[in-house]
């Protein structure tokens, strides 16, 4: 990885993560550069890096590759040792504040250069996804004391802090992301994680539920259509839509992942306006020439793989295009 | 940089936060002991009790503001609708009226003085049908009896070609120019900025529980830490907590019934929905639910209006009802937000008084108390000229005798426009002395590590995530702290030298994680083996 800063590229990435890394390992293979990989983060890997396995050994977040089971962290390094070798320009804590569309100019912010613009042949866009906020779910309201957490801060504080958010905690949300962090809170040392969601049974699949069943069995208090939170200084219990009221000191908003499809629609990019996919057309491009989308962006919910694999098309995307011209 | 910091504003007063077990020990020690008792405190620093600090710091007096909370604007004063009126449909000859017409001409100057963000971009009230654009032409009427004469009636087509967003089946509006917009949070921050600058004392976290010796010259305020303060004139400007005080030294009862008001934030990428501030046409019980853009560039629709049995004032909590009736209500106006959903949600509770708003009194019950309670949703408004009025009220009927401090400063440097709106990392200067501010920590917002820390050391010297919240926007972005809520408040944690399980949201009793792991846990990252 070389590190003179430059204005011209020809292919820039936003995120790197899984997809971002995995455009840039495919856009190297093929000899296309220079390539600037940008991550707004301290350090690369995305989602995965962030995932320490805790200790009694949640696999917080697990791939299996050539039938083992590799941790988030183990996982991200990998993915960024890939990247040593290659031309790849890697720039950290480096957020994207815009993009010109028509110049295919990215506008950048980082602590070394403050406020910079780079442009490029090409975009791959890997911003990856976050989780819904409480109010974006339409389901939750009440109070908002301290003890309402969502799962990345339960990941950073159990990972950075050894921090236990709560010793009762309810989980929102049902699907893989929130078994990990009821399994990650109950090793931790909360004693009964309750867990909460629309459908009439978890959304995770049997085989997840089965999986972090040897560290939690959440208490399942689904289905509800609604979701008060009690407790006007703190967490103190939450109300469902049936009217049970049941005690807890924290509340883990978990999963549901948004596409961070922002940046897009800042640049007047076409992205549907309620589920925020950007619209994406054959050899994942989307509506405006020379911009690609790979990864979690995308829409849906995907492991790390599928998002390396996506960000590996998206490279072939580009490469084939910037050959034929 | 030297230049830079002599543009800071540096706290003359003293600001205490008062933590429990502390015994009110700290302030008796350094504050009042042995001193002389101050000549006005006011309990409550709401933007109204701000507001009095901020004028009455102008003043050789010596004065000690009071609140319950661990900053200020934290009860009524944070969760409003953003907006600075013109009063153009206040009842006419009000007090309410004439103090809220008063301010509203001094605010565009005011908000340049004291470095809050504002923007006049005018409202525009919608008729949806034929009976709503029958009554334009009265609330025009109304509007010139309040003194509001740049009003003006539009057409269909005049009101669809400015706001192109707003439901096609609109029959007539009515132009308001002059409302704006205002960043509410930043307005009792700045008047306590200034004020402490000038030396106005603040304590915090003293919730009052007893006013003794009311009828004697010298009185003395007692709180629930222990303080006993001593004071000569007092104001009572705390809000939903006025009563109580008043109750406390037999001043004349009045009952508030909070009311609450419940409000949807969307999201930035949508703010070319609105150009201006969307209103409904009021009836005779509610003004209704506006569409608005903000001065943050979301877009803000609210509130309800649900009246709460009195002494509910904790009661700032949401329901599905409220939210529901607040999205189908911006939803007619403005049809495209039926699809989007909110980023976030909040209520807030209006100090309604039974008795009517803004209810004043000087010598309330004893010589040298002053109440003002009532204030309603106008009180953001109308809260530099209700300080005027007050103080007024102070000379004239208490005998409290004003000299100008030729001193003091009744404004804020350049340095305090808050981050958000003048963006440090567009300039070289700034980033070439402090990387901090390139150091992006809240993605949504654009708000560096340099503003937090800035705001860390501002005059008030804020601890809470709360009150960071507020000065920098961290935390009220998209994500709704995904992606920074730990950083942040990692970043109080080593600039105060507090640890993390003793960083709080919004004062004690908010500790923001409940427990740590017991001690002698390997950290996480040295699992064995960890790495290939």
């Amino acid at each position: 990885m070389s590190s003179v800063p430059f204005k011209e590229v020809k292919v820039a990435i936003v995120g790197a993560g899984p997809a971002g890394i995995g455009a840039a390992v495919g856009l190297a293979k093929r000899g296309v550069a220079p390539v600037l990989l940008v991550d707004r983060c301290s350090e690369g890997g995305g989602l995965p890096a962030k995932c320490h396995a805790s200790r009694h050994g949640v696999p917080t977040f697990a791939v299996y590759t050539r039938s083992k089971v590799v941790h988030g962290r183990d996982f991200a390094t990998r993915l960024l040792e890939s990247l040593e070798g290659t031309s790849t320009q890697m720039s950290l804590e480096t957020l994207v504040l815009d993009v010109d569309v028509a110049e295919k100019t990215l506008t950048l912010v980082n602590p070394a250069r403050g406020k910079f613009s780079v442009s490029a042949e090409a975009i791959i866009f890997a911003t990856g996804a976050r989780e819904s906020t409480a109010a974006e779910r339409g389901w939750i309201v009440g109070a908002r004391g301290a003890g309402i957490f969502n799962s990345m801060q339960l990941l950073e504080l159990a990972g950075r802090h050894d921090a236990l958010p709560g010793k009762n905690p309810a989980i929102v949300g049902s699907d893989l992301v929130a078994y990990s962090t009821a399994a990650k809170l109950k090793a931790a040392g909360a004693d009964d994680v309750m867990m909460i969601d629309t459908t009439a049974s978890p959304r995770a699949g049997r085989l997840v539920r089965l999986f972090f069943r040897r560290w939690v069995r959440p208490d399942w208090r689904g289905p509800t259509n609604l979701l008060e939170i009690k407790g006007h200084l703190r967490v103190e219990a939450i109300s469902l839509g049936n009217g049970n009221k049941l005690p807890c000191d924290a509340v883990v908003i978990s999963g549901q992942l948004q596409p961070n499809s922002e940046l897009l629609v800042e640049a007047g990019l076409n992205v549907h306006p309620r589920h925020r996919t950007p619209v994406v057309g054959r050899g994942q491009k989307i509506s405006s020439p020379g911009l690609y989308v790979a990864g979690n962006v995308l829409g849906g919910f995907h492991g790390a793989q599928w998002c390396y694999f996506s960000g590996k098309r998206a490279a072939k995307h580009v490469s084939t295009a910037l050959l034929s011209g | 940089m030297e230049q830079d910091r002599s543009d800071r504003l540096v706290a003359k007063g003293r600001v205490w936060y008062c933590r429990p077990g502390s015994n009110g020990a700290e302030f008796c020690q350094t504050g009042q002991k042995d001193s002389e008792p101050y000549d006005v405190t006011i309990i409550g620093a709401g933007v109204v009790g701000c507001a009095v600090a901020y004028r009455l710091s102008q003043y050789q007096v010596r004065v000690l503001l009071i609140d319950r909370n661990f900053d200020v604007g934290e009860g009524t004063s944070k969760a409003n609708s953003a907006i600075i009126h013109t009063g153009f449909d206040a009842t006419p000859d009000s007090l309410e009226s004439r103090l809220v017409t008063a301010a509203s001409r001094l605010w565009p100057q005011l908000a340049e003085k004291l470095k809050i963000p504002f923007d006049p971009i005018s409202a525009l009230l919608l008729a949806l049908d034929q009976k709503q654009a029958d009554q334009l032409g009265p609330l025009h009427q109304k509007a010139l009896a309040n003194g509001v004469d740049d009003v003006e009636v539009v057409d269909a087509a005049k009101a669809r070609q400015l706001e192109p967003g707003a439901n096609k089946n609109v029959r007539g509006g009515l132009l308001v120019h002059r409302e704006s917009i205002i960043d509410p949070f930043t307005v009792s921050i700045a008047f306590a900025e200034v004020a402490v600058a000038n030396g106005v004392d603040i304590l915090f976290g003293s919730s009052v529980i007893a006013v003794e010796d009311a009828n004697q010259t010298i009185k003395t305020i007692v709180d629930d830490n222990g303080h006993r303060i001593k004071a000569r004139i007092i104001v009572n400007v705390a809000g939903l907590g006025s009563r109580a005080i008043t109750q406390s030294h037999g001043g004349k009862l009045f009952d508030i019934n909070p009311r609450r008001g419940q409000f949807l934030i969307f999201d930035k990428s949508h703010r070319g929905l609105v150009n201006r501030i969307l209103l409904p046409v009021p009836t005779a019980t509610t003004k209704g639910k506006l569409v608005t853009p903000t001065i943050f560039g979301n877009v803000l629709a609210g509130p309800t209006a649900e009246d709460l049995p009195p002494g509910d004032d904790t009661a700032t909590f949401t329901t599905i009802e409220g939210l529901q009736e607040v999205h189908a209500a911006a939803a007619r106006m403005c049809p495209t937000l039926d699809v989007l959903r909110p980023i976030a949600t909040y209520a807030g509770l209006r100090c309604n008084c039974s008795q009517g708003s803004y209810i004043i009194r000087a010598n309330d019950g004893h010589h040298g108390i002053v109440t003002a309670s009532g204030i309603r949703s106008t009180g953001l408004t109308s809260s530099p000229a209700l300080a005027d009025y007050l103080i007024e009220q102070i000379v004239e009927h208490c005998g409290l005798s004003l000299r100008r401090d030729a001193d003091a400063r009744d404004s804020r440097p350049q340095s305090s426009w808050p981050g958000w709106c003048r963006r440090p990392f567009e300039d070289p200067e700034k980033i070439a002395a402090n990387q901090d501010y390139g150091r992006m920590v809240c993605f949504c917002e654009q708000i560096s590590q340099g503003e937090i820390i800035d705001a860390l050391d501002s005059p008030l010297s804020p601890c809470t995530l709360d009150s960071i919240k507020r000065r920098t926007r961290v935390l009220t972005g998209r994500c709704q702290g995904f992606n920074c809520g730990v950083r942040i408040a990692e970043i109080i944690s080593q600039h105060l030298g507090v640890p993390l399980d003793k960083i709080t949201k919004r004062g004690p009793g908010t500790q923001w994680i409940s427990s740590r792991l017991p001690d002698g846990v390997q950290p996480n990252g040295a699992r064995a083996g960890g790495q290939p």
